[in-house]
């Protein structure tokens, strides 16, 4: 299908107002999302998201291609007296009755400990 | 004079005019300097906005690269540049120049595009390198990497954060993303202690795995602190020769261009062939793609300050300081600047090396100044000083010099015969700054030969002008006892709590980092590690066999002084690979430790020449493994360094050459304050 110049440039200028109607989640939604994905992974190697990460801030737009947001989250460690900022960005969808949000990246320790140990266990994987 | 010679002399001179103007193509633009923007009031505060950029200046072939527009952080908060005018070449870069003491700081923006050809955004875990994420570097500024707080949300020169462009896809659930993540911008605040060295320093992206890939898109900037009457001709004749001789700033990239006008940001090592063929018409700032392949009809670019084969004219007897970049993201530059009358690489006295000026002990022998610079420059003996007085310091001249990626060096450049010695340039005098082919070992790269720049000399050198400039600034004293430096440290270390694990090492001891591919069936760049005692021998249960990086996991953590006093310490890289590889620490500098071969010792050469990286040579033999090279399989070479670390943080050391780094040639390391 082709959309006309104009259908198009109606599009564009319309997209902003689509965005906004898109719900996006809050801190307080994004730290329940956080902590319901601990409860989850908590004790399953190869590791597990950190248990003490309290979320500051969040700025959240449409993930593109959606549904869902991602979100550029700020957080501090309560066990970090020093107060340091920690920054992420994370994926969330909504869950049922589309009350609560799922996180599907981010704030994770569950993966292998870089790139390369990401390559070799696909490569061990592989000889198998 | 014979008449021969003489016929000869007047030959030559008869038809230079006529040769400069063959040499010389047409059009050829005169070298710009860099666009400028200086610190006020002690802060330099700049908006960075990495982005596209349609690239025209280099040569027959349009491209789409991506640079760095930089200007003065805009007063509305807006995170764009204004519109420059037509024509503006972003793709050469911007220069910003500080003051010891002073702070930069940066708005990084990212408005990079989608990366078409990364190599590692095609592995498992890696899928978010697709989105092009970005950070910055302060290469070989000695600064904080501090992170952000609640109280200062800045980073210091810090590498484990990235910034996303927000219209790009963020990374999903199957990638491996370790350190912070950014959307959009990041702030950095950079604060330059006052004790810094003067010098010549540059601004990079630092992903682990797009390192190559936006660098040879053209993505670096060029950091100056200070000025080169600081470390040069401090007595009164000298001083006021010095103010006669114009400072040229030169930044080398070099980018790969398909026919398409595609660039290629995957830098192919083969493009071109090492030296012309008869068909190629010409090697002026760029070399023909090998036809037969995807590089037939494409061409590799070889720029200074984003121009193709610019001319320079040093119109002046005095000469002029260069202050040389090279921003390549993996080609081993062997930089000369070829006569063009009688064919031979004329002399250069080196000023600094790596942003740091240059001060070999006045006793210094011949092969001594040789082992202080590695296998970087070929040094040459200087012409006898008539003019300046009494050294206070040798100087250190040259006919060649190699320049890894990463390297800087700062040059007096002028007409000189073939002794060396200054020489009237006449009308006619002309010399090509030219990179000569480089064989990086049996397993290494052949980087082409490419003349990156004709250079016309006038006029003749004033009746008292030295032959060689004296170099006896303070900073490298103060570099030789950074405790001032470290005072002025102590607030931003202090950040860095002890850590239990972080030990000093023992009375003798030093590090040995290996380089080379891991071992086993992936064949990867990596970097292994092992403790030696002070008999030279390994510590049982400290030894790491190669691997790729792992940016979770410091491979060494160390502590500083006592009331965080600097801490020093040896390393010996060994490098048993057959490509020679160029190994780079950040956060500080290093000196190179001569082995003496007649007395079988250690020959300290604190501060002479100073280095953030050094070629480390390939091995002989063929070796798999740190087994292979235990066992005799090949023979390296280890260079000896001696490292004052200053700063505490996280940071890196790394080879230098992209392609290596981003495949896994890094490792992590961690300064911790003291109790």
């Amino acid at each position: 299908m082709h959309l006309s110049a104009a259908t198009a440039a109606l599009i564009a200028w319309a997209s902003p107002a689509l965005h906004a109607a898109v719900p996006l989640p809050d801190v307080p939604g994004i730290q329940a999302a956080y902590e319901e994905a601990y409860i989850a992974t908590r004790g399953k190697p190869p590791g597990e998201h950190a248990d003490d990460l309290q979320i500051q801030e969040a700025h959240c737009q449409p993930l593109r291609p959606g549904p869902g947001a991602a979100c550029q989250i700020d957080f501090v460690r309560r066990r970090e007296p020093e107060g340091r900022l920690y920054f992420d960005i994370v994926t969330l969808q909504q869950g049922e009755a589309g009350v609560a949000w799922i996180l599907r990246s981010g704030l994770c320790m569950t993966k292998p400990a870089g790139r390369h140990a990401a390559l070799k266990a696909e490569a061990t994987s592989a000889a198998r | 004079m014979s008449v021969l010679s003489r016929f000869r002399r007047e030959a030559a001179a008869a038809l230079a005019p006529w040769l400069m103007a063959w040499t010389l193509p047409a059009g050829a633009a005169t070298l710009n300097e860099l666009p400028v923007l200086k610190s006020h009031g002690g802060v330099l505060d700049v908006l960075v906005v990495a982005r596209g950029e349609k690239i025209s200046h280099l040569g027959s072939l349009t491209t789409h690269g991506w640079v760095y527009d930089i200007c003065p952080r805009p007063a509305d908060g807006s995170d764009a540049c204004p519109v420059k005018p037509p024509g503006t070449n972003l793709y050469g870069g911007t220069r910003l120049q500080l003051q010891p003491g002073d702070t930069l700081k940066m708005r990084l923006v990212n408005k990079l595009p989608m990366v078409l050809d990364s190599e590692h955004a095609g592995e498992p875990g890696g899928h978010y390198l697709a989105s092009n994420p970005t950070n910055l570097h302060t290469h070989g500024l000695i600064v904080s990497p501090h992170y952000p707080t609640k109280n200062n949300p800045t980073y210091g020169d810090n590498i484990f954060v990235m910034t996303l462009n927000p219209d790009n896809p963020p990374p999903g659930d199957d990638d491996v993303v370790h350190g912070d993540v950014r959307f959009g911008f990041t702030e950095y605040e950079i604060k330059i202690p006052r004790s810094h060295p003067s010098g010549l320093f540059w601004l990079h992206g630092h992903i682990h795995g797009l390192t190559l890939n936006q660098l040879s898109s053209g993505m670096s900037a060029m950091i100056t602190i200070g000025d080169p009457s600081e470390y040069l001709c401090k007595n009164a004749e000298c001083s006021d020769f010095l103010q006669t001789l114009p400072v040229r700033h030169l930044m080398l990239k070099d980018t790969q261009v398909l026919k398409s006008g595609r660039m290629v940001t995957e830098q192919y090592p083969e493009f071109c062939k090492t030296k012309a063929t008869r068909n190629e018409e010409s090697r002026q700032g760029s070399c023909a793609g090998i036809h037969g392949r995807p590089t037939g009809g494409g061409r590799w670019f070889f720029s200074v300050n984003g121009q193709g084969y610019p001319h320079i004219p040093v119109a002046k007897g005095n000469g002029e300081i260069w202050r040389i970049v090279t921003a390549s993201a993996t080609v081993t530059y062997d930089l000369g600047l070829r006569d063009d009358q009688t064919g031979q690489d004329m002399l250069v006295q080196v000023l600094s090396v790596d942003g740091v000026a240059v001060q070999p002990d006045r006793e210094a022998t011949s092969a001594e100044l040789r082992s202080m610079t590695g296998t970087r420059i070929t040094t040459v003996a200087c012409p006898a000083d008539l003019g300046g007085g009494q050294l206070a310091h040798k100087a250190l001249c040259a006919t060649r010099i190699r320049m890894m990626p990463s390297s800087r060096v700062e040059l007096w450049v002028a007409h000189r015969d073939a002794n060396g010695r200054l020489a009237p340039a006449g009308s006619n005098a002309s010399a090509t700054l030219y990179t000569a082919g480089v064989q990086t070992g049996p397993a290494g790269d052949t980087w082409p030969w490419v003349d990156l720049a004709q250079v016309s000399f006038r006029g003749t050198a004033a009746a008292n002008a030295p032959q060689v400039l004296s170099v006896t600034g303070d900073a490298q004293a103060e570099w030789r006892d950074p405790r001032r430096m470290s005072a002025e440290l102590n607030a931003a270390n202090a950040m860095f709590r002890p850590e239990a694990d972080c030990q000093p090492l023992a009375a003798g001891h030093k590090r040995r980092i290996f380089m080379g591919f891991t071992p086993g069936g992936s064949v990867a760049f990596g970097l292994g590690y092992e403790e030696l005692d002070e008999n030279g021998q390994p510590v049982a249960g400290t030894f790491r066999d190669i691997e790729p990086f792992n940016a979770d996991t410091p491979t060494v953590c160390l502590t500083l002084g006592p009331g965080n006093t600097p801490t020093v310490e040896r390393w010996q890289i060994v490098n048993i690979a057959s490509e020679d590889h160029n190994f780079h620490v950040h956060q500080t500098k290093f000196s190179l430790l001569s082995r003496d071969v007649i007395n079988g010792r250690i020959v300290e050469h604190r501060g002479g020449v100073l280095h953030d990286n050094v070629p480390i040579p390939h091995a002989d033999g063929e070796c798999e493994s740190v087994d292979d090279w235990r066992a005799g399989k090949c023979v390296a070479d280890p260079m000896e360094l001696e490292i004052p670390f200053t700063v505490a943080g996280d940071f890196a050391y790394h080879c230098h050459i992209g392609e290596h780094s981003d495949e896994g040639m890094m490792a992590r390391i961690r300064v911790r304050a003291n109790k």
